[in-house]
């Protein structure tokens, strides 16, 4: 278990460590999960490489749940960060957004690597592919004539990663502000039921 | 800030949140459901890939792939020319085609230019004269779809400016009359011939590429096949390969080419003989247009396409004779050349384009492969105001906003009052069709005086008070004559398709008499707003403000009339009772959207066309996937499956006529599909909504060799959606 101090008063034995509250962290770590996922997965079906959307739901449920820890992780280093600079109980409405704007950077800069990754690929199946297909029907095209469409792909791959990125970004401000409202916007980064005494660390 | 401190009227803070939180969920879902649940229905995306896949369409069409089509300029005054029906072509003597350099003969080397290519199937073998001869040039020539003036307007349908080739600009609101628009064209004209053919009387057509003259010096543009080649295919003649113009055959055989060069022949040699001498599996029109891999659609929408209707002398049950066999309307008139003119029998091929406005940039994925560099694309066009716009590779498909008959836009027929036969043919690039008859008492309306813009601006008139007013009689479809005629209401009409129909013009459906001056419209009500599919028709959601006159009819005269609507006409060939034995072991295919290099490929089994082999099944129920081979005299099981992603595909597959024995798993043998009527009849064309499966029964009868079969879309076609298959001894 992860433990966190309170920058205000290292000096409190009391609210010096406190148990991370794992009800924020998984919540905003699965909605942004299979959010991202399924605008990845979208996009994909959009632009991707064929032989790589098929079955699109099934796709987007192995695949999110693969990230999840990542995600998991990912909103864990941004509860951490809020609890060190705001402390681990928030107070007020602009801390608690800041917090939840962290989490939704967070998010977003694993789904937007998630997206690069994936565009990457269909790149480079896209391009094998054409090469394949260049030299079945011309085999004359050479040079510039056979480059463009390459340029064209990678053209295609850019708009996706920098589209995507931004969708991601709407997507997990809209789900972190979901799940932040359906808590009563209150967010709270440590867990009140267990105490710890000072100096103990776990996990 | 305390929860106490927010509370509003006994309510707190946090609890409006939640609240609010779980309304929108609510709201969301139930919005989701009633609005995206009917439209995801319709294009049967309501599955939970289909959401997906209806996600990935709005992506794409909204960021990634966004295309302008210019606006063509409003023709002001429509249904002024009269329907152009092109005349039977001529044969030639055999007084001059023997002293051709190379005349046609079953001879080794006779077949084409190359000299290395022979007949498979001389008509002699089967005891068929010698072949009449007909030749055609492919030729460079100009068109004109109107002799109307016209108003450029923009996506508005406000006026706005317009350009000519002489880099002039014309103020908003300037009327204008069109240039010619560039063609390519068998004989140089749009549409090409018409081959009036008979069963029994084998005819051999010498297409020669004369695309490489262009004595006019005509701006090519930026469409039509840039190495000038083409192939010509016989829509869809029972014929040997050398003779199908089909690529699989071309790029392996004859040419080794995607298509013939200028300066070189083909002689096609149509046998006009049913296959397996069938008497039932005799057709009744057919078309003929380019097939060049990669380019049909271009040299297409550039002209090449020609007709073909054949008749059957049997017993003089089809001869263009109303007087014999089954009374169909025509009255025959023999040419002292040989050829021969059906009066009252009308081809009508179904066409739409657009027209640049000298402001749509002209970019495309062909740009980037180097194809026409003198065009400078991607930019505008301001030479090309008014002639032909044409986009290869569209995201959406291409569809045109100005609709043709017979290569004249919005003409008029005038008619006698007596019953006529009527061969309708699609001959667009994508747009479905939805014909019916209407009168309208107030006429044709502008669609941009009625306030429409953008996408309804397709088809430029509308008649808002149209009611229909006749019925159409089917009496054949793509295979020919139907066992029975069938009254329609309606009926549509695909990409390639073909359905003839008999129109009654001496009463109106209610039973009155017409008279001489009234006036009638042959009207679309499918709204296609891309290539994708219909946002409307009879079938899913009509809306019924979408009434596009595409012709004007008047009727005239009264004039004699020996025709009957027939009740008995051609029986199907019997479907073997034992066909379910052969579900295991049936060929799959599946055509569907994919992916490839900066524009999307449309690809079947997962697989761009590769000309130079035969396909393979997805996995059967017997757990094979056999590839697209068959022996000669066999017949089988094929399934077509449209993959989804809320497109529908007019698939076309080459050599006989099939019968759809299932459609979405059920057994509609008997009929049953109320969406899809033909079923029950033969055809070359599979209709796909989106999502469907059909499997066809179909015979592999008289030659050996390549074929292919492919997405009519010929957009699709030319970007891979295709696949090679062959019958061997």
């Amino acid at each position: 278990m992860t433990t966190i101090t309170d920058p205000r008063n290292p000096g409190t034995a009391v609210a010096g460590r406190r148990a991370l509250a794992w009800s924020t962290v998984l919540p905003f770590a699965v909605v942004m999960a299979y959010g991202s996922g399924f605008w990845i997965i979208s996009l994909r079906g959009a632009a991707g490489a064929m032989g790589r959307t098929d079955a699109p739901f099934a796709t987007w449920l192995r695949e999110s749940t693969l990230l999840l820890p990542v995600f998991v992780l990912a909103v864990l280093a941004a509860v951490i960060v809020a609890a060190r600079v705001f402390g681990p109980a928030l107070r007020g409405r602009r801390t608690t957004a800041a917090t939840a704007l962290l989490i939704v950077a967070a998010g977003t800069l694993v789904g937007a690597a998630a997206l690069v990754a994936s565009s990457a690929y269909d790149f480079h199946l896209e391009t094998t592919q054409h090469v394949m297909m260049q030299s079945m029907r011309d085999p004359f095209c050479v040079g510039a004539c056979a480059q463009g469409p390459q340029h064209a792909t990678l053209a295609l791959q850019l708009k996706v990663v920098g589209y995507g990125s931004l969708i991601l970004l709407a997507s997990n401000l809209v789900l972190v502000g979901w799940v932040l409202a359906l808590r009563g916007g209150q967010l709270k980064l440590t867990s009140a039921r267990r105490m710890l005494r000072p100096g103990h660390r776990e996990g | 800030m305390s929860e106490e401190t927010t509370s509003r009227g006994g309510v707190s803070r946090r609890t409006m949140l939640q609240l609010g939180a779980v309304g929108a969920t609510g709201v969301a879902l139930t919005a989701g459901r009633e609005l995206g649940g009917p439209y995801l229905a319709r294009r049967g995306l309501l599955s939970a890939d289909g959401a997906f896949a209806a996600t990935s369409t709005v992506l794409g069409d909204t960021l990634l792939y966004i295309e302008d089509f210019p606006i063509s300029p409003l023709i002001l005054y429509p249904f002024v020319d009269k329907l152009l029906i092109p005349p039977a072509a001529s044969p030639v003597p055999p007084s001059e085609y023997k002293y051709w350099a190379s005349p046609p003969g079953p001879g080794m080397g006779q077949q084409n230019s190359l000299h290395n290519e022979i007949h498979q199937l001389w008509p002699t073998k089967l005891g068929l004269p010698f072949p009449i001869v007909y030749k055609i040039d492919v030729k460079v020539s100009t068109h004109s779809f109107t002799s109307s003036q016209v108003l450029p307007i923009d996506k508005d349908g406000q006026p706005t400016a317009s350009f000519d080739a002489a880099g002039a600009t014309y103020p908003a609101g300037t009327k204008r009359t069109l240039p010619m628009s560039t063609i390519y064209g068998f004989n140089g004209t749009f549409p090409g011939p018409r081959i009036n053919a008979e069963y029994g009387k084998p005819v051999l057509v010498r297409f020669e590429n004369h695309l490489d003259e262009n004595p006019l010096v005509l701006d090519r543009q930026d469409f039509g096949s840039k190495d000038l080649t083409f192939l010509t295919h016989l829509h869809n003649g029972h014929t040997a390969p050398e003779s199908d113009g089909n690529p699989h055959y071309s790029m392996t055989a004859g040419p080794y080419d995607r298509g013939y060069r200028p300066g070189m022949f083909v002689d096609n040699l149509y046998l006009n003989w049913p296959a397996g001498g069938d008497d039932r599996e005799k057709q009744s029109f057919f078309w003929f247009h380019d097939h060049r891999m990669d380019q049909t659609g271009s040299n297409v929408y550039k002209g090449m396409v020609g007709l073909y209707p054949i008749y059957d002398p049997k017993n003089n049950l089809d001869v263009g004779d109303e007087r014999k066999g089954y009374h169909l309307p025509g009255v025959r008139k023999d040419n002292l050349d040989g050829s021969f003119e059906v009066q009252y029998d009308i081809p009508l091929a179904l066409f739409d384009c657009r027209l640049d406005d000298g402001v749509t940039v002209h970019q495309d994925i062909h740009d980037t492969e180097g194809e026409f560099p003198d065009a400078g694309n991607p930019r505008t066009h301001p030479e090309w105001w008014g002639k032909t716009f044409y986009k290869h590779f569209p995201n959406h498909g291409f569809v045109g906003d100005i609709f043709t008959i017979n290569g004249t836009a919005y003409p008029v027929l005038e008619v006698k009052r007596r019953k006529y036969r009527f061969r309708f043919l699609d001959a667009s690039i994508a747009r479905i069709y939805e014909l019916k008859l209407m009168t309208s008492t107030e006429g044709p309306k502008t669609a941009a005086s009625l306030g429409y813009q953008d996408e309804e601006l397709e088809g430029q008139w509308r008649i808002p008070d149209g009611q229909q007013c006749m019925k159409f009689t089917q009496i054949a479809s793509d295979g020919g004559l139907l066992p029975y005629a069938i009254p329609r209401d309606s009926f549509e009409l695909w990409p390639a398709k073909r359905r003839e129909v008999i129109v009654d013009f001496t009463k109106w459906q209610d039973g009155t008499p017409t008279k001489k001056g009234d006036v009638l419209y042959l009207t679309d009500v499918m709204k296609m707003p891309n290539g994708r599919m219909w946002s409307n028709s009879s079938r899913f959601d009509p809306d019924p403000d979408y009434k596009i006159p595409m012709m004007k009819i008047v009727i005239g005269d009264y004039a004699p009339d020996n025709s009957k609507i027939p009740t008995k006409m051609r029986d199907l060939p019997p479907l073997p009772s034992n066909w379910k034995t052969l579900m295991n072991d049936r060929l799959i295919f599946e055509v569907k959207r994919g992916s490839g290099g900066g524009e999307i490929e449309w690809l079947i089994n997962d697989k761009p066309f590769d000309p130079k082999i035969v396909a393979n099944s997805l996995i059967n129920p017997a757990g094979k996937t056999p590839p697209a081979q068959q022996k000669m005299g066999s017949f089988n099981l094929w399934e077509i499956r449209n993959g989804g992603g809320g497109w529908v595909h007019p698939f076309h597959l080459h050599m006989e006529e099939h019968r759809t024995v299932m459609r979405n798993n059920r057994d509609v043998t008997g009929g049953g599909d109320p969406g899809h009527p033909d079923d029950v009849s033969r055809e070359d064309l599979v209709a796909l909504d989106p999502g469907e499966s059909v499997i066809i029964y179909r015979g592999f009868r008289d030659f050996t060799g390549p074929y292919v079969a492919h997405c009519h879309n010929l957009a699709h076609e030319d970007h891979a959606m295709m696949f090679g298959w062959s019958i061997t001894k």
